[in-house]
């Protein structure tokens, strides 16, 4: 008697856009740790930092839903381990931050220092009123959940049979519509700023927002052409819920141009000097000069608003094709990491089938850059590689 | 629209595993039973229960023309939850392409729904991911969004702001009171089991729905119950104000706004249809969540499930919720239709000896009758052929043998040419797969997979471990160990240790740390200085001994200087670049994970947030002393448990052992179940595993809670001795349903011997102490069981 193999579960896996497959598009070996064996970072800065202002957008956008409060909201944040104002209104940004603290605290995440959290409350504060008040009006549609399910493709290679068939994708984000565009003035910066990269839009349409915890990209950079995907991806996900119309753009809002640091300042010098931007400060203008004549270390400069909000928004125009041809790319992504996932399982081990592929900054914030094989070089440490642990 | 009687043979076309072999007649019945009668099916083991439920959430879309988000599907496990989301995606989406492909049906008339159909909009999760989901979805603009924490946080906050704050933890009465619910009925031997059996009481107050005025007007105990309720309410207090749950909070708040309407209008309302898989292992606030769904939307209600394979009793599951059903809900639901019941009973698993074997074994106790979902429940019908080879029973002498035999018999098979077995006089070779079989195929199944004994002795489990891997042999059991006995982790925690407390210099200020804790402690800084002495890789300029003194001397190796503070986390992820076996091999992330998940964790409850701080001396011995409070001294005294879903493929290449309550919903080729490798004698202390002489510690809390709680006359119509053996049956009854050809028992002889004391539900006997394993004879008694079910092999 022969005894049969066992049977393998049908297996559908079930992948966020955001968390697993930009995340293994960053470093396949960091998403094996952090993600796949749920291991927290140490020092999760980025992680507090991008869902406390995610939170604060989400609620406040609920209390605008419902009270419609007259802008700029006031923010009165609780000092650090201090007593919180008082007669705060319900609007409140500190009140509304707090919330979201709340949340996050309850989690086991908090804010690395009192200027980490304090730069968090200045930026949602500058989030809120000066995009929140042109942004609210528009959406029609808030976390909205989409879900989709698509092929895997066939591994060419000879990495061997992967688990599954399809997959099923997701990912959360907020809707604005035909409707909701007309019913806005023509001076709302949203609105501008779509339909200079749509001129052309009419009859029914949906446009994706999604928030960034970060500065603008370079053009050259991953991340730029990720956003790329992201939306198209996005609106792939969106076309196919039924009731859904068109998705004509995705915006993506760079929360950190509304109050850059000096590091991003730092960066945004070079990337202007290479071409490598594609907003820059007018020529002549005033925030040409305040930049040029900034340095490291000094003040941050006030630039104009108008400024911030132009390098904050990016639109990138949809279509069905774009689309189609980013959700593809994102199907390549999924064969990658169920190659990985097959070859784990062969092979017993995890080094040598999950691709390091970090840059710099990924690398340096890893906490398994001394067990990578291949970490980005330290530029500043002469590029020399992380090979043995000393003590801090 | 398809029609209802189209939609099987729509199902047998559109998706390839029907095809040449489509639903069974009661299966069907299942699948087309008219929406609107609640329908109650009690589906036995390998009857395709999943297959069912799929099939019916199916046809209520492309039959009743329910939209999938209008249809919510809950189960036990996020494991059963996936694959039943697995199922709706790939079969929904077959049915689609194939209407989409086959113009017999009106393309015209089929084009609008197909078109509104999104398969990918089903609810389906456990009750408490549905709960979770739709607490953070739905909620008004000041209310925060809840935070569900885990075991350990919620545990350590009980500890603190509930035991601590209102001083239970030295109540004199309710020590004596919470004897009642230990193992050995005296009062708790320590702390630890002081807190383990309150935080139970506190999730029954929950999940029971006690009231708890009623609770603590009782004469007997009444100040323990008092005390206990205090506790229990500051803990809440504390809880409720810092936005955090724990999963018995999580239903009863969901509960509370269900019935406040708050869903109305964003959920109920929406609400057609609901599902509810494993309903045997639901607890009594669940029921009320389910009912009052249904209450509020009217919905389509099914439910499925089998009382004979309930096991969750111990985390509040009432399997009598789902025997009384039907009373049940008339009684709450006067003006719905009545429901009616449907039984899966065609197995599609198991040989026919072994559905025979476990068909007998669950009806051999006529007192067991009474318990069951119909006393005359109909049997299991094999609809396997036969391939000739009965359950098989390997009993020795002692444990060694026991284990050199079974390493044996499986090498043969696995590794081997096949073992040989002979039945009838004829040879039968039992041999693994020529194209990929191996020991992937086979699991390892016993009440607990712990491999060393509370005495201190090698398990079988163990044994089967050093046998298998002398054969070159890898096994996968990570319950079998605690975290603290794993050598590996002993270095990481040891190593950790010694960095940032050289000398137990902060340890021994700890005079509150029990012994078991600083036995551990001290051990893990031994292995961690022997280890260091290895000197391992990487080590080419420096080391881990050059790193481990930098630490100790606070000195840095670094150009910025010693920082005012470090995470641990960050320790521990360094630490393990030595250690290739926690950042290289896939088992070895289930240890790290559950390591960082205690640091991660400690940071929620713990004041200095799982950091060292090293910018003022006080700050440095306290955030060394809280790390060793809050997250080694836990795992020292073996509170924190792996979560081996991090690794969901284990390799084939190696066996895999499994308590019983995992293997739950499981299958396997070759089974094999540890029956008795641990009864040597007729021990008293062991009795509560195979013939309990006096109620659970569950049963007899169950007993007292009765009274105060709607649940608590139903539970009693059964007394709580009686339940306890209820129980025990079922667990051995879920075990003997997994194998598909092969069922191996295993155990000692001496429970086999005729005049053997050993008394064993899972062996045969019955709660009146009859042995249906054992004849009478005439003359002298042979010296083992003359009427035993299984065929032995031999050593």
């Amino acid at each position: 008697m022969e005894l049969e193999r066992k049977s393998e579960n049908l297996i559908i896996p079930s992948y966020s856009l955001t968390g697993d497959l930009i995340s293994f598009s960053r470093c396949g070996l960091q998403y094996r740790y952090y993600n796949r064996s749920s291991l927290p970072p140490s020092r999760p800065v980025q992680l507090w930092y991008g869902e406390f202002i995610h939170g604060v957008m989400e609620n406040a956008y609920r209390i605008w839903k419902s009270n419609s409060p007259p802008f700029p909201w006031p923010s009165n944040p609780t000092p650090y381990q201090g007593e919180p104002p008082e007669n705060r209104q319900l609007h409140d940004i500190g009140i509304i931050g707090e919330m979201v603290e709340s949340t996050l605290r309850a989690g086991g995440k908090n804010p690395r220092s009192r200027e980490t959290r304090m730069s968090a409350y200045k930026r949602a504060e500058q989030a809120v009123n000066y995009l929140g008040q042109d942004l609210f009006p528009l959406i029609e549609f808030a976390e909205e959940k989409v879900i989709g399910t698509r092929d895997i493709p066939i591994p060419t290679d000879s990495s061997g049979p992967i688990r599954a068939k399809k997959y099923e994708l997701h990912g959360v984000i907020d809707v604005l519509t035909n409707v909701s565009f007309t019913e806005v003035l023509h001076t709302n910066i949203i609105r501008q700023a779509i339909q200079r990269e749509c001129p052309d839009l009419t009859g029914d349409f949906e446009v994706i927002i999604d928030y960034k915890g970060t500065k603008r990209p370079t053009t050259d950079h991953n991340y730029w052409k990720q956003g790329e995907w992201q939306v198209n991806t996005y609106a792939w996900l969106r076309t196919n819920q039924s009731g859904s119309l068109p998705v004509v753009a995705g915006v993506l809002l760079y929360i950190n141009e509304l109050v850059p640091s000096d590091r991003e300042l730092v960066e945004l010098k070079k990337a202007i000097r290479d071409g490598k931007t594609d907003v820059v400060p007018g020529p002549c203008s005033d925030d040409e000069s305040l930049l040029s004549i900034w340095k490291k270390g000094s003040k941050i400069p006030d630039f104009s608003l108008d400024y911030r909000l132009a390098r904050a928004i990016r639109v990138i125009p949809v279509n069905p094709k774009s689309s189609a041809e980013a959700a593809e790319h994102f199907d390549e992504v999924v064969m990658d990491i169920e190659g990985c996932v097959n070859g784990e399982v062969v092979a017993g081990h995890i080094l040598g089938q999950w691709v390091p592929s970090g840059d710099q900054d990924t690398c340096v914030a890893c906490d398994f850059r001394y067990v990578c094989p291949s970490p980005a070089p330290r530029e500043a440490k002469g590029n020399s590689l992380y090979q043995i642990p000393t003590a801090p | 629209m398809i029609t209802l009687n189209n939609f099987v043979s729509l199902v047998q076309k559109a998706i390839p595993r029907f095809q040449d072999s489509p639903p069974n007649e009661n299966q069907e019945e299942c699948i087309i039973h008219p929406a609107k009668t609640p329908l109650m099916i009690v589906a036995g083991p390998g009857s395709g229960k999943t297959t069912v439920l799929v099939l019916r959430a199916l046809r209520l879309v492309f039959v009743d023309g329910f939209r999938p988000e209008e249809i919510l599907i809950t189960t036990f496990t996020r494991k059963a939850a996936a694959e039943i989301r697995a199922r709706l995606i790939e079969w929904g989406s077959s049915i689609i392409d194939y209407l989409q492909q086959h113009s017999s049906y009106p393309k015209t008339d089929c084009q609008n729904l197909l078109d509104s159909i999104d398969i990918n909009q089903f609810r389906t999760g456990t009750l408490d991911s549905i709960c979770n989901d739709i607490l953070t979805t739905i909620r008004s603009q000041s209310d925060p969004v809840p935070v569900v924490v885990e075991s350990f946080v919620n545990n350590a906050l009980f500890r603190r702001h509930g035991l601590f704050a209102t001083g239970a933890h030295n109540n004199d009465e309710l020590a004596e009171y919470l004897s009642n619910f230990t193992f050995m009925g005296n009062q708790p031997r320590n702390f630890r089991e002081t807190l383990e059996i309150c935080r139970t009481i506190i999730d029954r107050f929950a999940q029971d729905q006690v009231n708890l005025h009623q609770y603590q007007q009782a004469t007997e105990h009444n100040e323990a119950r008092r005390a206990i309720v205090s506790a229990f309410e500051s803990y809440r207090e504390y809880m409720d104000k810092n936005n955090q749950l724990d999963y018995a909070r999580l239903e009863e708040i969901f509960y509370q706004q269900l019935r406040q309407g708050k869903f109305d209008e964003r959920f109920t309302s929406n609400l057609k249809a609901l599902l509810v898989d494993e309903y045997q292992d639901t607890n009594p606030l669940q029921e009320c969540i389910y009912f009052e769904l249904v209450r509020r939307s009217h919905a389509s209600f099914t439910i499925v499930g089998d009382d004979d394979q309930s096991l969750y009793r111990f985390r509040g599951a009432t399997v009598e919720l789902f025997r009384d059903f039907i009373p049940r809900f008339d009684q709450v639901f006067d003006k719905f239709q009545e429901p009616e019941t449907k039984y899966l009973v065609e197995n599609y698993r198991s040989t026919p000896e072994i559905v025979e074997f476990f068909n007998d074994f669950i009806t051999n106790d006529p007192d067991f009758a009474p318990a069951r979902v119909h006393a005359r429940k109909p049997p299991i019908i094999a609809k396997n052929p036969s391939n000739q080879i009965p359950v098989l029973g390997m009993f020795r002498s002692d444990r060694e043998t026991l284990a050199d035999d079974l390493a044996s018999f499986l090498t043969d098979v696995f590794r081997g040419n096949g073992y040989h077995i002979e039945v009838g006089g004829q040879l039968y070779p039992i041999a693994r797969k020529k194209d990929g079989g191996d020991f992937g195929d086979c699991v390892f199944l016993s009440h607990t997979v712990n491999e060393v004994s509370s005495a201190g002795n090698g398990r079988l489990p163990f044994l089967l471990r050093q046998r298998l891997n002398q054969n070159g042999i890898n096994v996968f059991n990570p319950r079998g160990r605690s975290l603290r006995d794993i050598t590996v982790v002993q270095r990481l925690l040891g190593t950790i240790l010694e960095c940032i407390d050289p000398e137990s210099k902060q340890q021994d200020q700890l005079h509150y740390l029990r012994r078991e804790a600083t036995t551990y402690l001290n051990r893990w800084r031994e292995v961690a200085q022997d280890f260091v002495e290895t000197d391992p890789i990487p080590n080419q300029t420096t080391g881990l001994s050059h790193f481990v003194q930098g630490w100790q001397c606070r000195k840095t190796q670094r150009l910025n200087g010693w920082p005012s503070e470090w995470p641990l986390l960050e320790l521990c992820f360094t630490i393990i670049t030595w250690i290739p076996l926690l950042h290289d091999d896939p088992e070895g992330q289930v240890y790290v994970e559950a390591v960082a998940r205690c640091i991660s964790n400690a940071a929620i409850v713990s004041p200095y947030r799982s950091r060292i701080f090293f910018d003022q001396a006080q700050h440095e011995e306290q955030s060394i002393q809280s790390a060793i409070s809050d997250i080694f001294a836990p795992i020292a005294e073996g509170d924190i448990d792996i979560d081996e879903d991090i690794m969901p493929h284990v390799p084939r290449s190696h066996l895999s052992f499994m308590t019983i309550h995992q293997a739950k919903g499981l299958e396997y080729p070759l089974v094999i179940v540890d029956v008795a490798s641990d009864y040597k004698i007729n021990h008293h202390m062991q009795r509560f595993r195979r013939f309990p002489e006096s109620p659970s510690s569950v049963q007899n809390l169950e007993d007292d809670l009765a009274p105060y709680c709607e649940i608590g006359k139903l539970r009693k119509n059964r007394g709580a001795l009686e339940r306890t053996f209820d129980d025990l049956i079922r667990l051995y009854y879920v075990s003997y349903s997994r194998p598909q050809s092969i069922l191996l028992l295993v155990g000692l002889e001496s429970c086999l011997n005729y005049d053997t004391r050993i008394k064993h539900i899972a062996m045969g006997w019955r709660s009146n102490s009859e042995w249906g394993w054992r004849s009478p004879v005439s003359g002298r008694n042979p010296r083992q069981a003359n009427n035993v079910p299984i065929h032995l092999i031999e050593e």
